[in-house]
């Protein structure tokens, strides 16, 4: 199965999404069936990366789950991604990303970042969605590793 | 122009008939589907040398078991079918047997949903979401529930009223899955599934089965039937989800056409029977319906407004939520309830004066329908 993941973006990894040559609508997945808008396929359906970024419609917190392979609980958002799609995934927990990766919830500003998973996982398994990193925030992460740097020294 | 359903000769519902709704058990499906068939043919006093063909309407229990089931009232012979389309196999198994009815292709024909709860299979398509394993229905739903409170400011004890009534309505229907009245703490103080939803805000998926017939007039005639028992079908419509719409714009355009087919307004429908596999759902498709205005579903359940005897009784049976939602037999359950609404046969369920009544659901892909009856 072809990667839905594209890495190679600098920032947030992307998303391989689509957009029909015909119409202009924006998909994801990728898929070459056809247009679910106007109904073209094939080769008028070009690949698009679309950035790992969007805004939470709406969060929950899943209590119960049958797959053993996402241990409860893991909170669940709908987001529109900013190319256009609306999409569902997972949001980060903070233990993956951070302290500092704080809750999505409706209106959060959110981007994708891959959290480590075994070898011969699913990769979407590690794809999760944290809230969107301020110049700010970065900052203060650079800020702390040269502490913590300066301090083992 | 496609034509619609009122276009053709006039097509009634005569008989309905349960098998109760209950958790999986050692009851074989033939028990289910018969012991329902059996009620109907009963209801209607016709034998079923009567019945000219059958529509089986079920999600889960695999290919060709009408046959095995039905040859046990007499193996005679006549045309069968059947229908799969998630939650509303059993609606559209419905609307196939009025259509037919309707068209004159038959004067009687037998609707049955019947169903075992098993592991669903659908097969991939090859094309894969971001988070399929971790979406499951009652996420789906947690997200519209978070949606609706976070839009309208309801509170989380608000949107469990909804489940409180809809027990309530259960424990007085003696084929409901779950017949047994709740309190706010109760249905609160459930399991938790997801951000607010307990157990008892969803629907359980267990085995039963529901059966009408529907008949011309012609049919009703020959045969004999009472027509004090004949509630008209007056319309039937079915969408699908387009590239963009959701389940709440799916319910509101197939509910609009439905209304519009039958010449009847929002306003007069006095039952409504909907698909509640969640709490929130209520709220929505009632919104949806056009039955009160967006946002204003919570104020009106707390006046008492979607009781039975209110202005609209919605989910008299119990729903989904707590009649229960064995797939194949949801949507033809429904069409029972309203049927034994609209004669005033509901017992300790009758809505006072019921002359309207609505029949809505949504299934998985997504697929919508809605039905209007009507007592003639």
């Amino acid at each position: 199965m072809t990667s839905v993941i594209d890495r190679s973006t600098g920032g947030p990894p992307g998303l391989v999404g689509g957009t029909c040559s015909g119409c202009g609508f924006v998909f994801f997945p990728y898929q070459r069936y056809g247009c679910e808008r106007c109904g073209r396929y094939g080769a008028d359906l070009v690949v698009r990366v679309l950035a790992g970024r969007g805004t939470v419609l709406a969060a929950t917190v899943v209590h119960l789950h049958a797959d053993a392979r996402r241990s409860v609980p893991f909170t669940v958002a709908e987001l529109r991604l900013d190319d256009g799609p609306v999409v569902r995934a997972v949001a980060a927990d903070a233990s993956a990303v951070g302290a500092d990766a704080g809750a999505v919830a409706a209106g959060t500003r959110v981007e994708a970042v891959l959290v480590p998973i075994a070898e011969g996982e699913d990769e979407l398994l590690g794809l999760r969605f944290r809230p969107e990193r301020t110049e700010r925030t970065e900052r203060t992460e650079r800020t702390e590793r040269t502490g913590r740097t300066g301090g083992a020294a | 122009m496609a034509g619609q359903l009122g276009d053709l000769r006039p097509v009634y519902v005569v008989a309905v008939g349960w098998h109760r709704y209950q958790p999986l058990s050692e009851t074989s499906y033939v028990e289910l589907g018969l012991t329902a068939v059996r009620a109907a043919l009963a209801d209607a006093g016709i034998e079923w040398a009567g019945v000219d063909e059958s529509f089986i309407g079920t999600g889960l229990l695999g290919m060709a078991v009408g046959r095995p089931m039905l040859k046990h009232l007499g193996a005679l012979g006549r045309p069968l079918v059947h229908v799969e389309n998630a939650s509303a196999s059993g609606s559209a198994a419905f609307r196939l047997g009025c259509v037919n009815v309707a068209a004159g292709l038959s004067d009687v024909a037998l609707v049955l949903g019947v169903d075992k709860p098993r592991k669903v299979y659908r097969a991939p398509t090859g094309a894969r979401g971001l988070a399929d394993d971790a979406v499951v229905p009652f996420t789906h739903f947690s997200l519209l529930t978070e949606e609706y409170v976070g839009r309208y400011g309801v509170s989380v004890e608000d949107v469990a009223l909804v489940a409180v009534k809809n027990h309530g309505n259960g424990a007085d229907n003696p084929h409901a899955h779950r017949q047994q009245a709740r309190t706010l703490e109760e249905v609160l103080g459930g399991k938790k599934v997801a951000g607010s939803l307990t157990s008892l805000q969803c629907c359980p998926v267990g085995e039963g089965a529901a059966a009408v017939i529907v008949a011309s007039e012609e049919g009703i005639g020959r045969l004999g039937i009472d027509p004090g028992n004949a509630v008209r079908v007056a319309s039937s419509a079915a969408v699908t989800e387009t590239a963009t719409s959701s389940d709440q714009q799916v319910t509101s355009d197939v509910i609009a056409q439905a209304l519009a087919q039958a010449q009847t307004p929002a306003s007069a429908v006095d039952v409504f029977e909907l698909h509640d596999a969640f709490a929130i759902e209520e709220a929505q498709y009632v919104e949806a319906a056009g039955i009160c205005p967006p946002g204003k579903y919570f104020p009106l359940l707390m006046q008492g407004a979607f009781d039975i005897g209110g202005q609209c009784a919605v989910s008299p049976s119990g729903g989904l939520i707590a009649m229960g939602h064995p797939i194949g037999p949801t949507g033809v359950g429904q069409i029972g309830e309203l049927a034994l609404q609209l004669r005033g046969a509901a017992g300790a369920r009758q809505h006072p004066g019921a002359r309207v009544g609505l029949a809505h659901l949504v299934g998985l892909g997504a697929v919508g329908y809605a039905h209007v009856l009507v007592r003639p």
